[in-house]
């Protein structure tokens, strides 16, 4: 949306964004928290919030925007290939800006031995479930890695009535900001463990338990639990752009977490305007 | 004032997370006056807007409609707090910031649509 608006801007006549999801907006979307604009719109809003405001700029301005459209192939050619409820689409364009964003990290889930039960959740699916769907992935919760979306998670399982046991985290130091410990983790008297690393996932059809070490003392200790979030990192999305073998530049453009992650959705608005205007 | 009396907190206002000290009266390592007021307020009763979800039952409607509660309200009656907001459907589309009333609670509690 930023990289559209910059664009409109600096002039560019012919936008086209295409989303995938119903409605524009990202991740943004089911982060229902507060922490987002405090720069950009010099006040504290949430995800959805910001989202808001700025569809709200996008709208007003000449850009088409398509919702709902998958786009499947790119070529070196800037030729773009989507499909959509009505069918199948290819569009060329003098530029192409990538703004998708990021996948969070599964490695971790894998390499963790043990059976493969059902409540392993990464903390954005959960996240997702919980803001848009309303389903709870589960009632007894361990949070894996202690960063933003772990924190927020783990307080938003508590509002909904969750037990989170335990925040486990393998570093000696947190990984997310201290002022989310505190209103996410204190707050709530969610304990967070560091220098702990999950050893093992428990459980038939469910997950019964997570076996984890402390590994400054080495002890072992078995967490009982039905739901393990792994909060683990992000990786920028760039597989239209792997797929087809292409390399960013000769008019395509990545931007936002898909370049690289970012902590604050202001600094991705900024970069993406100040790449359109470039464009334009 | 003795030092056994002071309190410590991390800001919670912004990202800056500034160490705050108080002893009620005076508050050290406030980089702004926000972080003072908070600080004050909370060695006497802690306070946090709640942000949450309530049931839209509207079909076109998002499934899970995203609110805040429009001032903050005490830390710890957060669960208590929570069961009403939780007991709330509402059947039209509200729009981006209208607010809706909630009762049970010793006060009502206003929320703020968020999302859309
Ligand atoms: C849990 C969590 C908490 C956060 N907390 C904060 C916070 O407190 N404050 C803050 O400032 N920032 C926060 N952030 C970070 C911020 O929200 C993000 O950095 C920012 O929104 C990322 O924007 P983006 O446009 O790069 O990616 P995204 O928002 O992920 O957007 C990518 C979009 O591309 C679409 N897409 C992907 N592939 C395709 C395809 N092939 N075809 C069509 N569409 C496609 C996706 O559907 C998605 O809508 C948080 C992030 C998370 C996950
Ligand atoms: S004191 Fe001011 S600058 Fe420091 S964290 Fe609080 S609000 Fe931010």
């Amino acid at each position: 949306m930023a990289a559209a608006v910059g664009a409109a801007e600096g002039g560019l006549k012919k936008i086209l964004i295409l989303e995938r999801l119903p409605r524009l907006g990202g991740i943004l979307n089911q982060c229902i928290h507060l922490g987002f604009g405090l720069t950009y719109f010099k006040e504290e809003m949430t995800g959805t919030e910001y989202a808001a405001r700025y569809k709200k700029m996008v709208y007003e301005r000449d850009i088409e925007a398509r919702t709902s459209c998958f786009v499947h192939t790119i070529t070196p050619q800037k030729e773009i290939t989507f499909v959509c409820a009505d069918g199948e689409y290819t569009v060329s364009a003098k530029h192409i800006v990538m703004a998708t964003g990021c996948r969070e990290r599964t490695r971790e889930m894998l390499t963790v031995p043990g059976t493969r039960p059902a409540g392993i959740f990464t903390a954005g699916l959960a996240q997702e479930m919980v803001n848009i769907y309303g389903v709870m992935p589960g009632k007894e919760v361990v949070v894996i890695g202690s960063g933003d979306i772990g924190l927020i998670m783990a307080r938003r399982m508590t509002l909904e009535g969750a037990t989170v046991h335990a925040v486990l985290e393998i570093l000696d130091h947190l990984s997310g900001l201290i002022r989310n410990k505190v209103q996410c983790l204190d707050d709530f008297g969610i304990p967070l463990y560091l220098q702990h690393e999950p050893l093992e996932i428990i459980g038939r059809d469910r997950v019964e338990a997570i076996r984890y070490r402390n590994n400054q003392t080495g002890e072992h200790k078995i967490l009982p639990c039905d739901t393990v979030l792994f909060s683990v990192g992000l990786i920028p999305e760039q597989d239209l752009l792997i797929d087809a073998g292409i390399e960013p530049g000769n008019g395509i453009h990545l931007v936002g977490n898909a370049d690289y992650i970012h902590d604050y959705v202001d600094a991705v608005t900024r970069e993406a305007e100040k790449l359109g205007r470039l464009l334009a | 004032m003795a030092k056994e009396s002071t309190k410590k907190f991390i800001c919670i206002i912004c990202p800056q997370c500034c160490e705050l000290e108080t002893d009620g009266t005076e508050v050290k390592g406030a980089k702004c006056k926000r972080g003072k007021e908070f600080a004050l307020q909370e060695v006497v009763l802690p306070l946090r807007v709640i942000t949450t979800t309530i049931r839209g039952e509207a079909k076109e409607a998002r499934r899970m409609i995203p609110v805040k509660t429009a001032c903050p309200l005490p830390l710890e009656d957060i669960p208590q707090i929570m069961r009403y907001i939780k007991g709330v459907r509402i059947s039209e589309i509200p729009a981006l910031g209208s607010r809706i009333n909630v009762g049970g609670y010793s006060k009502p509690i206003e929320l703020i649509v968020t999302g859309e």
